[in-house]
Order: structure tokens, then sequence, then C-alpha cells
């Protein structure tokens, strides 16, 4: 659990297991359904969001890419074209 | 279990009607679609649309406001080799954009000031009829033409089937092309087809378009062309309005009133 957070869209189980599932629905919802309100077990209303509700606690470096690079699950494509706001992209423009 | 020859036939019998009947539900669809086309039935509950009052561009000779405010919101990149640019709302020559509707005096009145040309949001959009991948839909809520970039494949068929030239290809990485990045809006990739999405993420937060906030001559008027209040459907209740190739029945939802 990232240090400014005391709890995540759902249980640490459920998100190690079942994050990529919530990761994809999500996207359909807001893409396809323009459903970007998601109601957690506790009532809490969060935005289906990579960037804001995911990567405002948690960072990619320290978080995702670490778990990713341990368990050999490389290839999320999702920072091609998805900004960690902790990560600086590289731009030949000034 | 054991078939007999009686129950194999039977059933070969069964599947032939099933088929036959599939094709003709599917038949009467598109029937009915046609239909629907035909009599100018709605294919959305609402229909977002725009009216440009080129009368207002005319104002500003080379005002870029709206497509750098469009840039900066979607994060456009900024490449210099005409094949390769990426457009979403960008000028073009009034003879490109009405081929049949120019004269001496067009040509006169157009010269050096603005024509924004964006997406139309068809109401029939070929675009879609194209897509193998499902990429790219017409919204049934609010009569946007969609892009999923997730599932873009990118065979550019929707570039071919596009009248206006409003979808462009990314043949290389868009990021090192961007002036600044704004985090609220994702880049795309190399190798998916983009164009104009309305704003839809803007409007989702009930903010208007950026090119229409951008413009300093208050020239673009949006709402619901369903509903006659609307700033849109008020503007076009007013004056005179053309749209690009209507002849195609494409029903563009992008109105000039010129």
């Amino acid at each position: 659990m990232p240090a400014n957070a005391k709890e995540c869209v759902a249980p640490a189980a459920t998100m190690r297991s079942q994050h990529m599932q919530m990761l994809v629905s999500w996207r359909e919802d807001v893409v396809r359904r323009n459903d970007r309100r998601y109601i957690a077990v506790d009532g809490k209303v969060y935005d289906k969001s990579l960037t804001r509700t995911c990567l405002g606690c948690h960072n990619k470096e320290q978080f995702c890419d670490r778990c990713h690079a341990y368990a050999g699950v490389s290839g999320p494509d999702c920072w091609n074209c998805h900004h960690a706001p902790q990560t600086k992209i590289a731009r030949s423009l000034p | 279990m054991k078939i007999t020859r009686k129950d194999f036939l039977r059933l070969s019998g069964l599947t032939l009607v099933a088929g036959g009947a599939m094709r003709l539900a599917q038949a009467s669809k598109a029937a009915v679609q046609a239909a629907m086309r035909a009599t100018g039935a709605r294919a959305s509950q609402k229909q977002w649309a725009m009216a440009i009052d080129l009368r207002k561009c005319r104002q500003r000779p080379g005002c870029d406001e709206c497509m750098r405010a469009c840039n900066a919101t979607h994060n456009i990149p900024a490449i210099a080799d005409e094949r390769h640019a990426v457009k979403w709302i960008w000028n073009e020559p009034f003879a490109s954009v009405f081929p049949l509707q120019q004269n001496e005096y067009t040509r006169l009145n157009y010269t050096g000031s603005p024509l924004p040309v964006l997406c139309n949001h068809c109401g029939d959009p070929p675009c879609v009829r194209v897509c193998p991948t499902g990429a790219t839909w017409k919204s049934s809520e609010d009569g946007i033409v969609m892009m999923d970039w997730h599932r873009c494949i990118g065979c550019k068929y929707c570039m071919v089937a596009c009248p206006y030239g409003a979808r462009s290809f990314n043949f290389e990485d868009p990021r090192p092309y961007l002036p600044r990045i704004n985090p609220e809006f994702p880049t795309r990739s190399a190798g998916v087809v983009e164009k104009c999405n309305l704003c839809e993420e803007r409007l989702a937060e009930g903010k208007l378009p950026a090119c229409l906030e951008a413009c300093p001559e208050h020239a673009l008027a949006f709402g619901d062309l369903f509903d006659s209040n609307s700033a849109v459907s008020r503007a076009l209740a007013e004056s005179y309005s053309i749209r690009r190739k209507p002849e195609l029945g494409t029903a563009p939802n992008m109105f000039y009133i010129v």
C-alpha cells in the first residue's frame, strides 16, 4: 500500500488477482458506455481512470513495473499512451 | 451414441432451415436500417452538432485559436511532414471544402481567412461501416462518432471511407512531436488512426468543446440538434447554412453558416 493511501478500490488480494480484469472492464465502461464512476464495496465512489485514480497513489516504476518484471509479465502497453504522473516523457521539442 | 441415417438427415435438414432463418433475419434488419436512413430516422437519442459561423471567422484572417486549443487539449503532435501529420481540426481552402460552391466571390472572401474543418460526426458514418474490429462506432446516446484506440488495428479502411479526410494515421510515435503534454488526456501510439472526438471527455465533465471555448469571435455554436432550443438549433434556425458533400448521404452534423 502506498504511503499516502489507506485503502485501495478493492481489497489487496482481489487487486492482486483481478486488477487486469478490472482495468479492462473500466476501459470498456468509460470508452464504450460513458460510465466513469466506480462504486467500491464500501460505497466510496472513484473515477474509472488509470492515470488519475490508480496512479494517484501508486508509482509506476515501484509498483507496476517491479512486480511485472519479477513475475516475468512484461508487455502491458498501457504506457505507450497513458501517463504515469511521476514519469518524464521523452520529447524532442522544447 | 450411434446416429442413424434418418437422424442424420433430419439434423442436416433442421440446420439448413435454421441457417436460412438467420439469413432472413439479417436481411430484414438491414432493410429496417436502410428504411431508417431513407426516412431520416434518428440514429441516437441526442445528436451533438456544431454550427460554424464563417462570417465571424472571416473577421480574423489567419486565426487558428480553435486548432491550437484542440491540439493542446488532445496531445496532437506537431509533425511537419504533411504525409505524417495528425489533424483533428484544421484549416482547408474554401475550394476543397465546398468544391461545388466556389465562385469568384468566395475566392475573394475566403482567401487567407480561416475555414476550420473537423470530423462531421455523420448521421450515417461510412467510417463506422467499414471498421473490421468495432474500434469506431456511433454512440447511440449522443451521436458522437467514437473511437477505441485500444481496439484499432491500424488497417486505415476508415481513412479511405471518410469523404472528409477527417482521420489521421500515426505513422510514428507521436510523443517526440508534442510541444507539451496535457496529462488529462492520453497520447496515441504508432499504428492507430485518430480523429476528433468532439471533446467527449470534456462533455462528460459538463464542459464545452475546447475549440468552441477558445474562439475569440464566438463563431461556434454547439448543442443537441434534436433539441430545438439548443444553441446550435437556434443558430441554424436564424441563418442559412451548408454542409460538406451532403450529396453523399452521410448526414454530416457540422454546419457552416456562410
